[in-house]
């Protein structure tokens, strides 16, 4: 009964949202005349740029390649020509873009097969190859993980928790590709020589627990574990869930390959699966796009470098009012105005929401429901007050650095107040101060 | 120039508004209680001091030239408390100055809702019993005769072991057939309350029973480990009512959940040391006004250690 689960359950419960496209298998968008591949679509340095205007390119072709330090390999997902090499406003701001015209020939190129038994070193080499980048929202390259992680690691946890309100396309990726993810995962065991692999999610994904555990069991994978999270928000944060899955916490200054953990999305997975077992680069993504405003909501498997404005042609347009789009979810997601700008390899959710009235700040009353929901224990209101006093040195003694941005804080605030965005203010005065 | 805006898009509905109108939700069963048990009266008193609690504000809000922040029923909450903490022989007038103490020099004179360190309505209480003493302390019986009756206190308090000849029954507490503020006596009424609040989500059951063990430790140790004395205590005078609406007030307490558990604990405590030592029945308002100086340093002690910290450094909040 509703009440009791009431009394029962703690933690911050969100609006999960996730009704409208769960349960829709993904289907592939076409492809539009015109494509832009922009050479910053990951943290780092952007790629260099390999084509010239007027080059003819397959999929698969070679646009951009790693630069120095982070930085990756980016493919073409089209056939067709190079029409321009140009500046572009894209999501991570602005970037050098080459832009292919698409003859619709679907034209492939894939990458060279490789051995059966590979090591570690070919496998990361692959990854890099293939053009992979975390595809859960951060885009830090892959391959700089399973290189310089794989010493001695001692677990696999792969994300797959999708804690974001609205977004379902990890969850759309394990319901329909567990036999990949799940072989990926054994050859990445029997790689690194790990022991204990983990699935983490949440208890929501019925069908997806379902299909995995058949995958797994289909599979003899007796090192993999599916580790069932409650449904709470932010249990798809790195650090957290590695917290939750293995009990052991990530200390400040420490990365996950410090303690012997390898960890990435579901998504990524199935993407090194792609690049290991079918040699083919990371150049599709499957995109939930959602909210509101939009008037088929769907999950559309997507060729990187295809503008927004076509997907949501292929979702039936805007329904008429004031729409707020977000790349991402909710809680996390950034506000886009541009419609032109393209998907890239972390692009996971598309929202179109109806435009809420600005809610007027009122003061604080006091009720910490702010500290009490901190994922991360932070005591928001009084960093949020330390920065309206000007009190920026307090920034390193309330830990302000080791806010994870989730955005709690702000969603649970009866007063309205942007703390996030206080955190986020005070933190910036800080680093200037200090530099 | 215009604010870009940022994540996240998606807010929770709970408001101030919907806290405040949680908390006289919870009042409700009480507040009928003291309509049932001591007439009409009541109802005359709780009216009175929601509204000139309101209006105090308003008015000087208005004449300091401040947003008017009456709508969000802070306001409303403070003047009923003051109100039900009152016996129904208490003048009308008491209840105005009262509401007045409550919502001017305490709330607003500290900058308004949020920034008052002391609990308005328990300073409001204390102040006027130090000051008008006889006219607010003719406890009467429940029922239509008015008839004079001393409070439960009065048999276990002031270096008193065992509940005195002459007490109350139990029952009589729980079922509030005693004398006593209109909105106090009535024990199941404010558990009822409590449970609603705590269902909302507006106060963590942990605080009123925390606070309440920390009375009922007290009266164990007074009592030779009596269980009945103990109990007693639990269900004499505002404790119980103080525990669940004047403990956990947002405002006067600390931020950190542990240090609102430990500070009702140690409300508890002080109060069983008040009445115990004192000829001092209202024992719970001191407590917490003594405990209200000082809710910073329970939580500067139980200030949470940060994810991916070892230990924790202490920042005591200045307001």
């Amino acid at each position: 009964m509703g009440i009791f689960d009431r009394w029962n359950k703690g933690g911050l419960q969100i609006p999960k949202n996730k009704e409208a496209t769960r349960d829709l298998e993904t289907v592939e968008a076409s492809a539009p005349k015109l494509l832009y591949f922009p050479m910053a679509m990951h943290i780092g340095s952007p790629a260099k740029v390999e084509v010239k205007v007027g080059d003819r390119v397959r999929i698969g072709t070679l646009l951009g390649s790693r630069d120095k330090g982070i930085s990756t390999d980016i493919h073409s997902s089209v056939s067709g020509r190079v029409v321009a090499i140009e500046k572009r406003r894209v999501f991570r701001g602005e970037s050098l873009c080459v832009v292919v015209e698409n003859d619709f020939l679907d034209e492939c190129e894939t990458l060279q097969s490789i051995v059966d038994h590979l090591e570690s070193e070919e496998f990361s080499d692959r990854i890099q190859k293939a053009g992979i980048t975390g595809k859960g929202g951060a885009g830090f390259p892959t391959a700089i993980k399973y290189n310089k992680e794989h010493k001695d690691v001692e677990y696999l946890v792969v994300n797959g928790s999708e804690c974001e309100p609205y977004s379902t396309a990890d969850y759309r990726c394990m319901v329909e590709y567990s036999d990949e993810i799940v072989r990926i995962i054994k050859a990445i065991a029997r790689i690194y020589r790990i022991d204990d692999t983990y699935i983490a999610l949440e208890d929501h994904m019925e069908e997806a627990i379902h299909k995995l555990q058949e995958s797994i069991d289909k599979a003899k994978v007796d090192h993999l574990m599916l580790h069932i999270l409650p449904s709470q928000y932010p249990q798809g944060h790195a650090g957290l869930q590695i917290r939750e899955v293995l009990g052991i916490e990530i200390m400040e200054g420490q990365r996950s390959g410090d303690i012997g953990v390898l960890q990435s999305n579901v998504s990524t997975i199935k993407a090194i699966h792609d690049a290991v077992f079918l040699n083919t680069p990371l150049v599709k993504r499957i995109i939930t796009v959602t909210g509101g405003m939009i008037r088929e909501p769907k999950n559309l498997m997507v060729r990187i470098g295809t503008p927004v404005s076509h997907l949501i042609d292929e979702c039936g347009g805007l329904l008429p009012g004031d729409v707020d789009m977000i790349n991402g979810g909710p809680m996390m997601g950034r506000l886009f105005e541009d419609t032109d700008i393209p998907v890239d390899k972390d692009t996971t959710t598309l929202l179109f929401l109806a435009r809420e009235p600005e809610r007027v700040e009122s003061e604080c009353i006091r009720c910490a429901r702010c500290i009490d929901n901190c994922p991360v224990d932070l005591q928001p209101i009084i960093i949020s007050n330390s920065y309206r006093e000007g009190a920026y040195d307090k920034a390193p003694a309330l830990r302000s650095e080791s806010c994870i941005s989730c955005g709690t804080c702000t969603f649970v605030c009866p007063a309205n107040i942007p703390l996030l965005e206080d955190i986020q203010a005070l933190n910036g005065k800080w680093k200037e101060m200090r530099s | 120039m215009k604010r870009t805006r940022t994540s996240p898009f998606l807010r929770t509905p709970t408001s101030t508004r919907t806290i405040m109108r949680d908390v006289l939700i919870a009042l409700l069963p009480v507040s009928v209680m003291a309509v049932v048990q001591f007439g009409i009266k009541s109802l005359v008193m709780m009216l009175l001091g929601i509204t000139s609690a309101v209006l105090f504000e308003f008015l000087y809000q208005r004449i300091r030239g401040k947003r008017i922040t009456i709508r969000d029923l802070s306001a409303a909450v403070t003047g009923l408390l003051v109100a039900l903490s009152y016996p129904v022989t208490a003048p009308l007038w008491i209840i105005v100055l009262g509401s007045f103490i409550a919502i001017v020099v305490i709330k607003q004179l500290s900058g308004g809702i949020g920034k008052n360190n002391l609990n308005p309505a328990v300073f409001s209480r204390v102040l006027i019993k130090i000051l008008f003493t006889p006219i607010i302390t003719r406890w009467v019986l429940p029922g239509p005769d008015l008839m004079s009756t001393a409070t439960p206190l009065e048999f276990i308090g002031n270096g008193q072991t065992a509940i005195a000849q002459g007490a109350p029954e139990m029952n009589a507490l729980f079922f509030g057939v005693i004398g006593g503020g209109i909105g106090e006596t009535v024990k199941w009424a404010i558990i009822l309350g409590a449970l609603y609040l705590v269902f909302r989500r507006v106060i963590s059951l942990k605080i009123p029973l925390a606070t309440l063990a920390g009375l009922f430790f007290m009266g164990m140790l007074f009592g030779k480990s009596s269980l009945e004395f103990a109990t007693y205590h639990v269900l004499s005078g505002t404790a119980m009512f103080a525990a669940v609406f004047m403990v956990t007030d947002y405002s006067s307490g600390p931020l950190n959940h542990r240090a609102r558990v430990y500070y009702g604990l140690s409300i508890g405590i002080l109060t069983g040391m008040v009445r115990y030592l004192f000829a001092l029945p209202g024992g719970i308002g001191v407590a917490i006004l003594i405990m209200n100086i000082l809710a910073p340093i329970y939580d500067a002690w139980f200030t949470p250690r940060v994810f991916g910290h070892k230990g924790k450094r202490v920042v005591i909040e200045t307001r």
